[in-house]
């Protein structure tokens, strides 16, 4: 291939790059991709302070969680609110209704208190054993309630009265007995003591 | 106005994508002989020159850079259309007289006909005769053998001669 023929197409040059037009709309185009890429560059850059946001969205994910523990704290006041109040106009209902009952209720449940503080006190003696008695009494307050509710909706209040109270004097007698043991158990432990010490 | 396009300043790109787009569009349309293709490899060659602007060390003309860029996006969309290399069959070097035959025929004639030729003599040939490349670095861009290349060349120039004895 001869030299000129090369030389031919490098004269001309100038003249084959001016045979086409550039297409008209190319410089939007190549506009268009080069702020595409800027904008993702320009993210990429505001990376910190979208560390800055996710903190105030941990911040904000804590008040939610606030928020939430407030909301639940909430409901359970306003249910204990409700059950405390359906609880004392119930009380109330059965002082209107059966004024004894009522009586003899408070009687019991103020010496059960009583004695029952006293139990919680000797945990020295046995601990375990404290458990125990506790459960019972936790056993007989839930028949008790029970009775009660059933009292409210009753045609045969009298039975259900005499089961109410039968339940507060075993509750007492339970009492009773559970003191009577803790005593003894003391008291074998302080003879113990004593034949120790001599 | 390189300084300023570095800087991201769309008014100066612009300057300059006018001075060159269409020297550089000729150089695209003529290696892959589509318009379609060759809008959007310049699209993507003019993204990457500015995007690269600090890669420019001004070793050579503005130019000469970009067109490298233009020439390899080219060279990388032939690639990706899996060109068939052309036959070569009836080649005779001897009945050669292309001088006298492509003197008289204007550049859009030529430039038409060219468009015309298959994929990789096509390729070969403008990298050559228009771009100034020889068979080695043809060789590399288009990843063919210079011997690959200098038959291409001559089986391209075959062609245009019968396209062009017309005129």
């Amino acid at each position: 291939m001869s030299k000129n023929t090369r030389n031919f197409y490098e004269q001309n040059r100038s003249n084959f790059d001016k045979v086409e037009k550039a297409p008209e709309g190319l410089w939007d185009k190549i506009s268009q991709d080069l702020e595409g890429e800027r904008k993702l560059s320009a993210n990429k850059k505001e990376e910190p302070r979208r560390k800055v946001k996710s903190k105030w969205a941990s911040f904000r994910s804590w008040t939610r969680i606030a928020a939430m523990f407030l909301l639940f704290f909430g409901i359970g006041f306003t249910a204990a609110l409700f059950f405390v109040s359906r609880q004392s106009s119930a009380d109330q209902r059965m002082a209107d209704k059966y004024p004894e009952m009522y009586e003899a209720e408070r009687y019991y449940t103020d010496n059960i208190e009583l004695v029952k503080a006293e139990i919680i006190k000797s945990k020295d003696v046995d601990e375990a054993l404290i458990k125990e008695f506790i459960k019972e009494h936790e056993l007989l307050d839930k028949v008790y309630l029970e009775l009660k509710s059933i009292l409210q909706e009753s045609t045969n209040s009298d039975k259900v009265i005499e089961l109410m109270l039968q339940n507060l004097q075993m509750r007492m007698e339970v009492l009773g007995k559970q003191k009577r043991i803790l005593e003894n158990i003391r008291s074998i432990k302080s003879g113990k003591n004593d034949t120790k010490t001599l | 106005m390189i300084a300023a396009c570095c800087e991201n300043d769309r008014q100066a790109q612009h300057q300059l994508y006018s001075q060159y787009c269409d020297a550089m569009y000729n150089t695209a349309v003529r290696m892959l002989g589509d318009s379609m293709e060759a809008q959007d490899a310049l699209q993507e060659a003019f993204v990457a020159a500015f995007n690269n602007m600090k890669s420019f060390r001004g070793n050579s003309t503005f130019g000469a850079w970009l067109k490298k860029i233009v020439v390899h996006k080219c060279a990388d969309l032939l690639k990706k259309r899996k060109m068939h290399l052309v036959q070569i069959q009836d080649f005779d070097a001897a009945t050669e007289n292309w001088e006298e035959q492509e003197a008289g025929i204007s550049p859009e004639v030529i430039h038409e006909e060219i468009k015309q030729l298959p994929d990789k003599c096509r390729a070969v040939f403008s990298l050559y005769m228009l771009e100034g490349y020889d068979h080695v670095e043809i060789g590399e861009i288009m990843e063919i053998s210079v011997s690959t290349s200098k038959s291409q060349l001559h089986r391209a120039r075959h062609l245009l001669r019968e396209r062009i004895k017309n005129y």
